[in-house]
């Protein structure tokens, strides 16, 4: 009988049904007003379920507009008119990708690939991006040897969406996003367990590629020498990002 | 297993250095099992170092025991509880979980038997696969939900009598409740500790705040000096039992959070 409840709440829940149209539902299903006060003394069972609709959908966008602070500070910042709002695509998102762990987190890391499917501006596409880079980065194993994109992470933006997250996410108003084509190694340091952002130079990718092994060291790019990348892989070891 | 005994803190990440480092007294802490449940890095990491220093209990927010337990959930509660030798888990009484979708929020049942018995079964279902005691914490709520035949206090009874489980009694949500459902918190008080005294084997206090509708269980400040009154009277009928205050949101330093729990331990000692 309990199951008849939660399918009828659910359906109010997902925004389905009304409010009035649940209340019936659930009348017809066994489960009628409310027919006793809470406690000895309470007032009669006069206010309604209604506010949990509006309680939820409070919940998961908190998520998100926490996770992705960056990437809301610069859609709310940006939108044209024509761009679906900030609350639209949430909402879409959450209607496309419905969380099913408890760990609200998880239900955060679809959103860059989400967003990058609709086509959304690049700007917002690589800041939420950067966001889920650096919450994957911070809650993998390191190996023995590390792996790229398994838990050290290299990512060429074509905006600088290190400095602009660093201040949106300092809550500093007026932050412009620079069109500065920005490569950034990610990963949580081996020595001190902090996230460390690193701005990568091909020598350092080089250098990267090498330690996973999916780099031969007998080849390097035009213009890059061995001291360079031996000196790029040392700044990397330095950060904690190499063993 | 390490015993869990007076004032501890919610070990949230944005004071976890804090108070790993701290020199002043915590008795023992409680972590939100999904924030550490099948995760590495970071989050393990931080477990070990509080596992080093503290006696742990983990508190989750997705049991949700109205719905039929997820055993994957289960599986991970019960290897979360193993790794931090915990005397006990701790959930609510409610619903989180609706058609495979979660909701990040505790909604309400209605107060029945129908209810009680699923909540009792998930209860039960849980401390046979965790092999540990299970407390079920009453939660707050704006409205009575339709097809309630009984008062919470009953409720709530009826479920602790099926399922065995303890009683996580969270004094906050009952002065909420109380401010949004328009009931005397004290006589509440007094109602649901001669019915249920026995069961209560841990205590919850935080501050709410009022968002300009109702009074919010937003763990957000202080504890109001009525939660300490309530508290000192759960104290006076169920004697020292372990008590923990939550401060999840506007976290400020470490050591104003230390104060509270400064503050509630004055209380418990005159019982202990």
């Amino acid at each position: 009988m309990i199951d008849g409840y939660l399918e009828i709440m659910h359906g109010y829940l997902v925004g389905r049904e009304s409010e009035s149209a649940t209340a019936d539902a659930l009348e017809r299903a066994g489960f009628a007003p409310a027919s006793s006060p809470v406690a000895p003394g309470a007032r009669a069972s006069s206010s309604t379920f209604g506010v949990y609709r509006e309680l939820v959908t409070r919940q998961w966008r908190a998520v998100l507009d926490h996770f992705f602070r960056a990437a809301r500070t610069f859609a709310l910042a940006s939108s044209r008119t024509d761009d679906p709002t900030w609350d639209q695509l949430t909402l879409a998102f959450h209607q496309a990708h419905p969380p099913a762990e408890g760990n609200p987190n998880v239900f955060c890391l679809p959103f860059a690939a989400y967003l990058e499917t609709r086509g959304c501006a690049a700007e917002l596409v690589e800041l939420a991006d950067f966001a889920v880079t650096r919450y994957r980065a911070m809650h993998v194993a390191h190996g023995p040897t590390p792996v790229v994109e398994a838990d050290v992470f290299a990512r060429s933006y074509a905006f600088d969406v290190v400095s602009f997250s660093r201040a949106a996410e300092a809550g500093e108003a007026g932050c412009l996003l620079a069109a500065v084509p920005t490569t950034v190694v990610v990963g949580r340091s081996r020595r001190t367990g902090a996230l460390r952002v690193v701005r990568a130079s091909l020598g350092a990718l080089v250098a990267l590629s090498e330690a996973d092994g999916s780099a031969s060291s007998d080849e390097l790019p035009a213009g890059l020498t061995r001291a360079m990348v031996e000196g790029e892989r040392a700044a990397l070891v330095a950060e904690g990002l190499l063993p | 297993m390490r015993t869990v005994r007076g004032v501890g803190v919610g070990f949230r990440r944005e004071i976890a250095e804090g108070l790993l480092t701290t020199s002043r007294p915590v008795d023992w802490v409680e972590i939100v099992s999904e924030n550490f449940i099948g995760l590495e890095g970071r989050p393990k990491e931080l477990l070990r170092r509080c596992a080093d220093r503290f006696a742990i209990v983990p508190h989750g927010v997705t049991l949700s025991p109205a719905t039929a337990p997820d055993p994957a959930y289960l599986a991970g509660l019960s290897e979360l509880a193993a790794r931090v030798d915990a005397p006990f888990v701790s959930d609510h009484v409610c619903f989180s979980r609706t058609g495979g979708q979660e909701w990040f929020d505790l909604l309400p049942l209605p107060f029945c038997a129908a209810a009680a018995r699923r909540v009792a079964e998930s209860a039960r279902t849980t401390q046979e696969v965790l092999g540990r005691p299970l407390l079920l914490e009453n939660i707050t709520s704006y409205a009575v939900m339709p097809g309630s035949e009984w008062d919470e206090t009953t409720f709530l009874r009826k479920i602790l009598e099926e399922s065995g489980a303890g009683l996580l009694l969270d004094v906050t949500n009952l002065y909420v409740n109380s401010v949004n459902l328009a009931f005397d918190p004290h006589a509440r008080m007094e109602e649901l500790l001669a019915a249920l005294g026995p069961s209560v084997r841990q205590v919850h206090l935080s501050g709410p705040t009022h968002d300009g509708q109702r009074l919010v269980d937003s763990h957000a400040s202080a504890v109001p000096a009525v939660v300490l009154e309530l508290f000192e009277r759960v104290l006076r009928a169920c004697g020292p039992v372990p008590t923990l205050v939550e401060w999840d949101a506007r976290i400020p330093a470490v050591d104003t959070v230390l104060d509270e729990v400064d503050r509630a331990r004055r209380v418990w000692e005159r019982f202990a």
